[in-house]
């Protein structure tokens, strides 16, 4: 829903909802495959370390960005990664959920994005409301199943002033409007292909 | 088949179905610029129906592009066609299903019995078809074994089932029916009689939107479907058992009058078959099942016409002739 709101060119924030690992792959499938060549998704540390497929796939293909779940003052800024990608007119896919979480729940929202945002006050955020993925591959499944998923893109917006933690709720109120009116929404749109 | 191995009547119904949406594209376009050149009533261009109405009309242009070619092309292109539509109606079914995720790996079988139903059927075995349901239920009965998951088994299962049922089942009837061979006195041969049994139903569905939409005032079935008149299928029933007296004595080994009463059949499976998929649809709170076809909805909500007509054509097929 709503394709046209997606940024044709960066630098742009997506801010997504997270239950899946196809998460990151429905979004790149939004994106001709010139475009995508601009998409960073931002993932936990933790994932880059260990030998893992999932850690290759978002180094190698998906050109991750990794950033320190915790914040140590030791490491120094932990947003410099993304900051210097927005710079270089990247768009950064973000979840502020931090984790997979339970499906269909949406979890508390960390603040990286909100600090990422009054950095860089021209840059739009748009926050896109994922619906099915839980189902096509739950957390703990390796074989995706083929079903189809439904995508909403709400309205982009850039950071205005205030304070982090309103911006941070008006931003979890845009993701969770679909999710909320999701039961009447998918009575009449039960899906799209991602 | 090569192209030169194409019946003459084949040839000529497809070039009509062009005809068809040649007439149904200009009328539409014509009857909007007239109405914008001579300012007619303005409730032509206003109508809410019209933007309707051209998607409806893209996708079938869409459509039998597709299913044409498939026709022309020859049998394995259109078995691999029907293995898509029985794969994207299944695939939309289950996105709106509420299975347990317990028994998501019944799903992967039941996905990978497409292309094992269709590639048995190419190959001359037509009890494929009875294979499958039973390949799900034992996928599903190991899995509730396993897992000891026995709350909502049957529940869940059903759900399965029926999209199982559905999707590769009924439709796979359409496979069964294109590989019936010229041998037997079909003179268009399989592809004569696929071409046969789509087009009676779909065009029965046609005239019943039509007719329904124009003339129709008394709802015939509300608590299904609210949209459905009276008028709509009676004159849904009509077309078909006319069309099927029209073009069964060139694509079928039936004679006129026999072609007539097994049209009218088809139309009346026809509407039970859109009343089944509705019914669902009722069940899970949905207006359409998907929306892989602008205008009119998902996969299923254009094939659900062919859900019990398929089958009973293929059956009457073997027995009577």
């Amino acid at each position: 829903m709503h394709d046209e709101r997606l940024p044709r060119a960066g630098p742009a924030i997506l801010v997504a909802n997270h239950n899946s690992h196809w998460d990151t792959l429905a979004l790149f499938a939004l994106f001709s495959s010139a475009e995508a060549a601009s998409l960073r998704s931002v993932a936990a540390q933790d994932y880059f370390r260990a030998g893992s497929l999932v850690g290759w796939i978002a180094r190698r293909v998906l050109g991750a960005i990794a950033v320190h779940r915790a914040w140590r003052p030791a490491a120094g800024d932990p947003l410099a990664a993304c900051s210097s990608a927005l710079d270089s007119g990247e768009i950064l896919i973000l979840y502020p959920e931090g984790t997979r979480g339970t499906p269909g729940l949406m979890s508390e929202f960390k603040a990286g994005v909100a600090y990422l945002a009054r950095r860089h006050p021209d840059v739009p955020v748009v926050p896109i409301t994922l619906s099915g993925l839980d189902r096509v591959l739950p957390k703990g499944a390796v074989v995706p199943l083929p079903l189809t998923i439904r995508v909403d893109v709400g309205r982009p917006r850039c950071w205005a002033g205030g304070d982090c933690r309103d911006f941070m709720a008006e931003l979890r109120a845009a993701l969770l409007g679909p999710l909320e009116t999701g039961v009447e929404a998918l009575a009449v749109e039960p899906n799209r292909p991602g | 088949m090569s192209l030169s191995a194409l019946s003459p009547s084949l040839v000529f119904v497809l070039a009509g179905i062009v005809a068809l949406l040649l007439l149904a594209t200009s009328t539409l376009g014509l009857a909007a610029a007239a109405t914008r050149a001579f300012g007619g009533p303005s409730w032509i261009l206003a109508s809410p129906i019209l933007p309707e109405l051209k998607a409806r009309l893209r996708s079938w242009w869409v459509m039998a592009a597709t299913f044409g070619t498939c026709l022309i092309v020859g049998r394995a292109a259109s078995l691999a066609f029907l293995g898509l539509v029985s794969f994207l109606v299944l695939r939309e079914y289950l996105s709106v299903t509420p299975f347990r995720s317990v028994d998501r790996m019944g799903l992967f079988v039941a996905y990978a019995m497409i292309p094992l139903q269709y590639g048995w059927i190419a190959h001359g075995h037509a009890e494929a078809a009875a294979m499958v349901p039973i390949a799900t239920l034992a996928a599903l009965g190991a899995i509730v074994t396993i897992r000891g998951a026995a709350q909502d088994f049957l529940r869940s299962s059903a759900l399965v089932i029926w999209g199982v049922l559905v999707a590769i089942v009924a439709l796979g009837h359409l496979a069964l029916i294109v590989s019936m061979p010229a041998s037997l006195g079909y003179i268009a041969g399989g592809p004569g009689l696929l071409l046969f049994v789509v087009f009676v139903c779909q065009i029965g569905d046609v005239a019943q939107y039509i007719t329904g939409k124009s003339l129709g005032r008394r709802r015939a079935v509300p608590a299904i479907s609210p949209n459905k008149t009276i008028a709509g299928y009676v004159g849904g029933l009509a077309v078909a058992a006319f069309a099927a007296m029209l073009l069964g004595p060139y694509l079928t080994p039936m004679s006129r009058g026999e072609s007539f009463a097994v049209g009218a059949a088809l139309g009346l499976l026809g509407c039970l078959g859109g009343l089944t998929i509705s019914a669902f649809k009722r069940d899970l709170g949905i207006k359409d099942m998907g929306r892989l076809l602008p205008g009119h909805g998902g996969a299923l909500d254009r094939a659900d016409s062919l859900v019990f007509a398929a089958p009973f054509f293929y059956h009457y097929l073997v027995l009577a002739h």
